[in-house]
This record gives structure tokens, C-alpha cells and sequence, in this order.
């Protein structure tokens, strides 16, 4: 027995719904990329505004008044390293520790670049980040540093005495 | 102003370098495929005009100004030497728009402004960008933009060397791009690398739409380019001036080209073009190295097979070799003679326990499936609806068995596969690995995925030997 030619009519039908099914999938893929585009705008907008609201807008903007002055005061390239009474954790390969102090430090780095800062106290020259002064002068007078520069609001730079 | 007029140096170079590449005019897609292409080529021969000038000469604006100069002439001298005689023209016949491709256009532009409008507040609010591009990338453009020459006992060429600076391995695309139009301006203005990071995300989805519509597939075109500008990960990661979003665009215009070598008349230039492509992608991240190496091995592989010659499969792939050459020089001396060993090497390298290791496998496989299954982060599994689309529109007799479709799935599956062992194998601790790296590092593929799958809907080697 062989099998019966499917109907002309059958054949329609059969290409009828294909083409449902492919347009089906089109707008699917439409639709999934205009939610998904709307869905980021909308969130890229709420940041955004609350960016605004809180007053720092522009990310960098409050480190760049900080810190920019150090960044021509010593050569290109030279290693500075950094001395503060925050609390700060080093480079750290796990996800345990603190990774907004690790940003903070990014922050900084762009900052006085091409200046390079090492996170460590044992460079000849050194960025000092104080949020209290008394503390600040305590660790200077400890590690017998020089002041070369107080550029206000606890930043300083400072020189190894050996 | 004057100094403004100086950005116009690279464009110059990146249009003579185009018209060379792509002589083809009234070709349907034809110039959208150039212009795609104009931001990425700016940005490969500026910065290795500037790594030249950072490698070789004191450093100084006089001596940068004279390597541009040099650069100038030679493309204006090998434009003048190989200006098309013949251009190609199509013979393509007419497109009937259908009602379904006319929403679709219409969706497509609602898109282009939704991700246009996030890019720009993404961008004017993160200046610089954030997470690795101004930890790394953007870091290193303020590094190399200083002004020369420095003089005293400063050694400008041991800076990736020292300790300090972070992943001093990293090649330098991005970074010596960005720092050449800073040095150009006379200051570091951060719109440039926030326009460097918009117009590979436009050029990723320009490549796409140009490459379907080059073949006379207007859909797919519409879809592929709307697929990359609707994914909310391609947009934010690049808005963060990240170097992913670039590495997809060399990716997948590696692929754009060797399916355009199809075309014996276009076959040289194509073939020249991938190599350029595979050679940025390799001169910017240490993934486009490997990416490079696979493409460059698996082409040779499958000209032999098609030669049955050894020797005129090498001749054949010497215009691939011509593209990559110039970029292959300065990673290889970047690497050799300037460069730390890599990260991953440094930090304890490879432990064969870990490649054993079931809970690392299964780790890797769980972060892994759902990176991929969800690349893109649409709302929808974008990679399943696009499988699904394209396999319901998939055509007869398409040409994906082909060897330069396996040339493309065998690339881009080897590369997944060593992403997957680079994991496995990571010295850091492997949560934190994956939770940083693998979203991103997804989007490489994720325009090349969606030009293999679309490419599912048409018989492409018929189309593109019909360009001519």
C-alpha cells in the first residue's frame, strides 16, 4: 500500500501554520528584545536619577577633587604608597572580604595616574589619606615621615625620613 | 580646534584602509558594512602607530606626529597603488518589503534608541567607565598618554613591569588607542573612550545587519543587529568601557569576513580582512590571542583539506597572514620584551588536580549552562528563542556543513571549550572567577552565535558568490 499525496487543501494548511509559527517566532524575538531593551533603559534611568538625587552624579567626581592635585607632583611612573586610618583591605583573591574599600583604591589610582600607587606604607614617597588629623599626625610622627605637600581634607603627601 | 582636526588622522587612515578592503559599492549593505568597520580599524592603526612611537622613539609629540606622518603616506601610497579599477556592483535584484519585516524594522529602531539613550546616560555618568575598564583599560591610557620624552632615570618601556601595574600582560588595543587621541587632543578628554566603547557595540550590530543583508537575507539582518543592541549585558558592559564588547566585534567580524571569502572576488580581501580582524582581537585581549591562534589553525586546516596541498593551502592563506602580520609584530615584542609573565601563570598557574576535580567540573558547568543559556541577560532566554527562530526559518540545502561553517562552529566551540578549562583551572578562588569573568566574557561569542545561527537561514555561499 503506498501512501496517499497529502490534499492541496492539506498542503495550504500545513504551509498556513508553518508560516503562523514563523511568524510567531519573529515577534517572540521582537518582543523579547524590545522588553529587554526597555527593561535596561528603565533601570540605566532610575540609577541615573538617583544618581542626581544624592548629589554625585558624575562617579569620580568627589575622589577627582580630593586627589587630583598629587598627581603632578612627582614624576610619571613613580611608586607611591598609601598611608590612611580607614580601614582598607589589600588585593584580595576572595569574595569574603570587602571588595568596596579594594574599589575606593581604584578610584584613587585613576586618579593620580600616571603616578602609581602601591598598596603598602614601604615607598619612599607616600599618599597620606587621613580622616582624622590627630591620627594622621600620630602615624606621620611614628613612621618619621616629612610632609611634602597637605593639599587640605586629610590628603597629604609625605616622604620616607630614611 | 586645531587639535580637534588631529582626531581626523586616524579616520583618514581607517577610510583608505576600508576602500582598499572593500571596493564593492551599490551593494545593499555595502556601506553600512564599510562604516562598520571604520571606528575598529581607527582604533587598530592608532594604536599601533602609538605603540611604535611608545617602543621605538623617545616618546615625545614631535616623534608621535612623525610616526602619524609616516603611517599617512603609506596608506595614501598603497590606497593610490591599489585603487579599484573594476568596483563591484550588485546585481542583487530588488527586496520586497513584507508586513512583518516592516515591524520588524520598526521594532528594530525603537531598540536602537532604547540602547542608544541607556548608552548615553551610562556613559556621561561613568565617564571612564567602571569595573575593569578604569582598573585596567582606561588606567593604562592615563599611563601611556604622559608626555615625553620623561628624561632622567625614567624608563618608560619598564612600566608593564612593574608591580604595581595591574595585569601588566595585558596587550594594549584599547589602552594605546585611547591614550594616541588623548595625546593628539593635548588632554584626556573621557568622551573618547566612552565613543571608542559605543562604536564597537554599533559596529558589532552593523557587521551583523550589513553581513544578512550583503547575502540578500533582510530579516535575519534586521534581527541579528536588533539581538546585539537589545541585550542589556552587551549595553552596560559596553558602557564600562570593558574590552568584551570589542573583542565580539573582532570575533565576529573574523567570521563576517571568511563568509564573505565565498566570494572569488572578493576572496583576497576578505581573507586579508580576517586575518586584520583575528590580529586586533589578538592585540587586545589575551582571549583574542587564543581566539586568533584556533581561527588561523582550523582556516590552514580546511584550505588543506580543500587543496589536498600543504603548500597551496599556505598560499592560499597569505593575505590571512598579510592582515595579521602587522598586529602579531608588536604582541609579539610586546610580550617578549616588555610584558611580565601572565596573571594566571604568575599566581600558581596550572594544578593538574583541579582538571580532575568533580565539584570544580560541576561548578564550572552550573555557572557555565546558565551564562549561556542566558547570554545576552534578556528577559526571555535570548540564545533559545534565537535557536528557535532560526531553525523554523532554517533553508534548504544551507551551507553550515561547509568548511568554513566548520571553520566557525569549530572556533567557536574550541574557544568555549578553553574558557571552560581556563576556569577549571583558575588560581583564584573559582566563585569569585566565575561571579567576575564569566557573564562578560559571553558576550564575546554572543554576536558570533547569533551570526552562526543566522546564518542557519540562508545559503550563504550561493549568496555571497552572487555579490559581484
Amino acid at each position: 500500500m503506498s501512501a496517499q499525496p497529502p490534499t492541496i487543501e492539506r498542503q495550504s494548511l500545513r504551509a498556513a501554520s508553518r508560516r503562523w509559527l514563523k511568524n510567531l517566532l519573529l515577534f517572540l524575538v521582537l518582543g523579547n528584545c524590545g522588553a529587554s531593551a526597555a527593561a535596561r533603559f528603565w533601570l540605566v534611568y532610575q540609577f541615573h536619577r538617583q544618581g542626581v538625587a544624592n548629589g554625585d552624579k558624575v562617579k569620580l567626581a568627589a575622589t577627582t577633587r580630593r586627589y587630583a592635585a598629587v598627581k603632578n607632583a612627582l614624576p610619571p611612573y613613580t611608586v607611591v604608597g598609601y598611608l590612611t586610618d580607614r580601614p582598607y583591605v589589600r588585593y584580595s583573591r576572595s569574595v569574603d572580604e570587602d571588595p568596596i574599600n579594594v574599589s575606593e583604591l581604584q578610584d584613587i589610582q585613576l586618579v593620580i595616574a600616571p603616578l602609581l600607587l602601591a598598596r603598602n606604607e614601604d615607598q619612599q614617597y607616600l599618599l597620606g589619606d587621613f580622616m582624622n588629623p590627630i591620627e594622621g599626625q600620630k602615624q606621620i610622627k611614628q613612621r618619621n615621615l616629612s610632609v611634602i605637600t597637605d593639599y587640605g581634607q586629610g590628603v597629604l603627601l609625605l616622604r620616607s625620613g630614611q | 580646534m586645531m587639535r580637534f582636526a588631529l582626531l581626523l588622522i586616524p579616520i583618514v587612515w581607517a577610510l583608505l584602509i576600508g576602500q582598499m578592503l572593500f571596493p564593492f559599492v551599490h551593494v545593499p549593505g555595502a556601506r553600512i558594512w564599510q562604516l562598520s568597520f571604520l571606528a575598529p580599524l581607527a582604533v587598530g592603526t592608532s594604536s599601533l602607530a602609538y605603540f611604535v612611537s611608545f617602543a621605538f622613539t623617545d616618546f615625545s609629540y614631535k616623534s608621535i606626529l612623525l610616526v602619524d606622518t609616516a603611517l599617512t603616506l603609506l596608506i595614501v601610497l598603497l590606497w593610490l597603488l591599489t585603487r579599484q579599477r573594476e568596483r563591484i556592483v550588485s546585481h542583487t535584484a530588488a527586496f520586497v518589503l513584507r508586513w512583518p519585516d516592516r515591524v520588524a524594522y520598526l521594532s528594530a529602531a525603537v531598540v536602537f534608541l532604547l540602547a542608544t539613550s541607556s548608552t548615553f546616560l551610562l556613559s556621561t555618568d561613568n565617564p571612564m567607565g567602571f569595573a575593569d575598564a578604569y582598573a585596567i583599560w582606561n588606567l593604562r591610557a592615563l599611563l601611556l598618554a604622559v608626555d615625553g620624552p620623561l628624561g632622567g632615570n625614567i624608563n618608560h618601556l619598564d612600566l608593564f613591569r612593574n608591580p604595581w601595574v595591574w595585569h601588566g600582560d595585558y596587550p594594549l588595543a584599547l589602552p594605546a588607542a585611547t591614550a594616541h587621541f588623548w595625546r593628539l587632543l593635548g588632554f584626556q578628554w573621557p568622551e573618547i573612550p566612552a565613543s571608542i566603547a559605543a562604536a564597537f557595540l554599533y559596529s558589532t550590530a552593523g557587521v551583523l545587519f550589513s553581513l544578512f543583508r550583503l547575502l540578500g537575507n533582510v530579516r535575519t539582518s534586521i534581527l541579528a543587529s536588533t539581538l546585539v543592541l537589545a541585550s542589556p549585558l552587551a549595553v552596560y558592559v559596553s558602557a564600562s568601557q570593558c574590552a568584551d564588547v570589542p573583542l565580539g566585534f573582532f570575533v565576529v567580524a573574523t567570521f563576517g569576513c571568511l563568509v564573505l571569502s565565498a566570494n572569488s572576488a572578493l576572496q583576497t580581501r576578505a581573507l586579508m580582512t580576517s586575518g586584520i580582524c583575528a590580529g586586533a582581537a589578538a592585540w587586545l585581549k589575551n582571549e583574542g590571542s587564543v581566539f586568533c591562534a584556533v581561527v588561523a589553525g582550523l582556516v590552514l586546516v580546511a584550505f588543506t583539506a580543500q587543496e589536498r596541498s600543504a603548500v597551496r593551502a599556505l598560499r592560499r592563506m597569505l593575505p590571512f597572514a598579510v592582515g595579521l602580520a602587522p598586529f602579531l609584530a608588536v604582541l609579539v615584542y610586546f610580550k617578549f620584551f616588555l610584558a611580565p609573565p601572565n596573571d594566571l601563570l604568575r599566581y600558581g598557574g596550572f594544578r593538574a588536580a583541579d582538571f580532575f576535580s568533580l565539584e570544580r567540573h560541576a561548578t564550572v558547568l552550573k555557572t557555565f549552562g546558565g551564562t549561556l543559556l542566558n547570554a545576552g541577560s534578556f528577559v526571555l532566554s535570548g540564545p533559545i528563542l534565537w535557536f528557535l527562530y532560526t531553525f523554523a526559518h532554517r533553508a534548504v540545502n544551507n551551507d553550515v556543513r561547509s568548511s568554513m561553517g566548520t571553520v566557525l562552529i569549530g572556533a567557536t566551540a574550541i574557544c568555549v571549550m578553553g574558557y571552560y578549562m581556563i576556569f577549571l583551572s583558575s588560581p583564584w578562588e573559582l566563585n569569585y572567577h566565575l561571579a567576575t569573568a564569566s557573564k562578560r566574557l559571553v558576550l564575546h561569542w554572543w554576536p558570533a552565535f547569533v551570526l552562526i545561527m543566522g546564518l542557519l537561514t540562508t545559503n550563504w555561499i550561493t549568496r555571497a558568490e552572487r555579490i559581484q
